[in-house]
């Protein structure tokens, strides 16, 4: 392990756990958000949904066949409007409310947690680069994603506010890194894996749960944002983990040629507009070996299910993903194939698809808050 | 961007203003939920009476003595600060801004164009 003391003040290590204080009332506040967010994935969306078929039936009806059809029916439905509030005010909740909103509790502990990140991000060495002269691209300065007011790249705190906003991304899995267990359980097993990239590493969790299954692994990251990579740095260091991470642009990154085993990523293809996707895709496969993957999962429409994909193009607006909705229509393994992926695996990612609870006796197909597929394109 | 004739559905990202999505929802909704928060409210209150009775029953508080505590003065502002920053939590929700914490840039619309357009360009 390197030197792990903060220079500043020798007392306090730079590997020691560093966490927002929560106040009990911070706690309950966010334990009822949650518990909000669960009613509106499950329970609520049950009820619009029988709402919606019981409508559709009144009015004598033929079911819609696109999900702008089955929008048009959905907007007069009170479930509707409240599941719509719910998704854009809790968020709001979530962030930006005055003192117990993520936001005021960690800017309330700034003089605290600033320094420790900082101190942390000085004793990095060539573990973390960072670029203070890198042109963040005008998409991800446009879009205040999820909500983040000013975007994960604007205040030094922004890497813990995501951090702990992330709590309720997937309310139904109680444990955040549960998702990337599952995506990294889902890869192919009769390989090597020496070389690894975090492709929009963000806070690092991902990266950080690949490390603890991969001990083997070289593992780096990749992302925009200085204050989650600082934040991400940090995480590793409590863990007694080296990451080797990067600020840079994923469409120019300064990796080899054939650098990596496996490129993977949690939902960001829908957080790059269309006009970025095929660069994205190429330089991905330009740093991966041949026979290497480029993996991860992400938001999609469900085919057949106007109901189920109206859903999906609410979220884009409703939670600032703003390019979800041309993602949506992006041929994405036309263009893994156009940019020379051998091997383009697109399927339903079942074991994220949560199903929400019918009532006894009703039939039909399942309903589920968000539509997800599994995505692996081999070099 | 957000303007529509529709009630919840929108018809691009939020910017200027936050959208009004249940200006359609039935008094008789909201009502309902405030009865049942009272009733949560009730819930609570009825707890909190159970466990000073347990506790004073159980000697481990003199009788009364919830009713009869006085603060310290400094716990007594304490308290005022706590109160005051609740109403202002809760009231201000009546009052707030409209404006999007988050606010999506309007030129954001040059990137929402679909793949296959942009093939065609």
């Amino acid at each position: 392990m390197n030197a792990v003391f903060n220079r500043g003040r020798d007392s306090e290590r730079v590997d020691a756990p560093l966490a927002l204080e929560e106040s009990r009332d911070f706690r309950s506040y966010h334990a009822f958000l949650r518990s909000a967010r669960n009613f509106m994935e499950g329970p609520l969306i049950a009820a619009m949904h029988r709402n919606y078929e019981r409508t559709l039936a009144a009015a004598g009806a033929p079911e819609p066949s696109t999900w702008r059809e089955a929008e048009a029916t959905l907007d007069g439905l009170t479930e509707y409007q409240f599941y719509s509030w719910c998704f854009r005010n809790l968020q709001r909740f979530k962030y930006s409310r005055p003192d117990l909103g993520i936001f005021a509790a960690v800017h309330a502990q700034r003089d605290r947690l600033a320094p420790a990140l900082e101190a942390a991000a000085r004793s990095a060495g060539p573990d973390l680069a960072l670029d203070p002269s890198l042109e963040v691209p005008e998409y991800f300065r446009y879009v205040p994603f999820h909500q983040h007011t000013g975007g994960v790249a604007n205040d030094e705190l922004d890497g813990m506010v995501y951090e702990i906003g992330r709590r309720t991304t997937v309310p139904s899995h109680s444990d955040p890194n549960g998702i990337y267990r599952i995506l990294f359980d889902a890869l192919p097993k009769d390989r090597s894996y020496a070389r690894v990239l975090d492709w929009g590493v963000g806070h690092g969790a991902a990266l950080i749960t690949w490390q603890e299954l991969h001990p083997e692994s070289e593992c780096y990251g990749v992302d925009l944002s200085a204050p989650c990579l600082k934040l991400a740095h940090k995480r590793a260091l409590e863990r007694g983990m080296r990451l080797k991470l990067s600020q840079q642009d994923l469409e120019h990154m300064n990796f080899p040629d054939g650098h990596f085993d496996l490129v993977f990523f949690n939902f960001m293809l829908h957080e790059v507009p269309p006009s970025n996707t095929r660069a994205l895709l190429a330089e991905a496969r330009r740093v991966l070996r041949p026979g290497g993957l480029f993996a991860g999962h992400e938001f999609h429409l469900r085919p057949g299910d106007p109901f189920q994909n109206a859903l999906q193009y609410s979220h884009a607006w409703l939670n600032n993903e703003t390019y979800a909705a041309p993602w949506y229509s992006t041929p994405i393994g036309d263009i893994a194939r156009d940019v020379g992926f051998s091997k383009v695996r697109i399927e339903p990612f079942e074991r994220l698809i949560r199903s929400v609870p019918r009532s006894p006796g009703e039939q039909g197909k399942a309903i589920t808050p968000n539509h997800w597929n599994l995505y692996v394109f081999e070099r | 961007m957000t303007e529509s004739p529709r009630t919840a559905a929108l018809a691009g990202p939020v910017i200027g203003q936050e959208p009004d999505f249940l200006r359609a929802l039935p008094t008789d909704n909201v009502v309902g939920a405030v009865v049942a928060l009272t009733a949560e409210v009730y819930m609570l209150r009825e707890r909190l009476s159970a466990l000073e009775a347990e506790l004073e029953s159980r000697r481990v508080l003199p009788a009364g003595a919830v009713e009869h505590h006085r603060a310290a003065p400094d716990v007594e502002q304490a308290r005022q600060r706590d109160l005051a920053a609740m109403t202002q939590r809760v009231l201000s929700e009546l009052t707030r801004d409209r404006t999007p914490t988050s606010t999506v840039d309007p030129d954001v619309a040059k990137y929402l164009r679909p793949y296959e357009d942009l093939q065609k360009s």
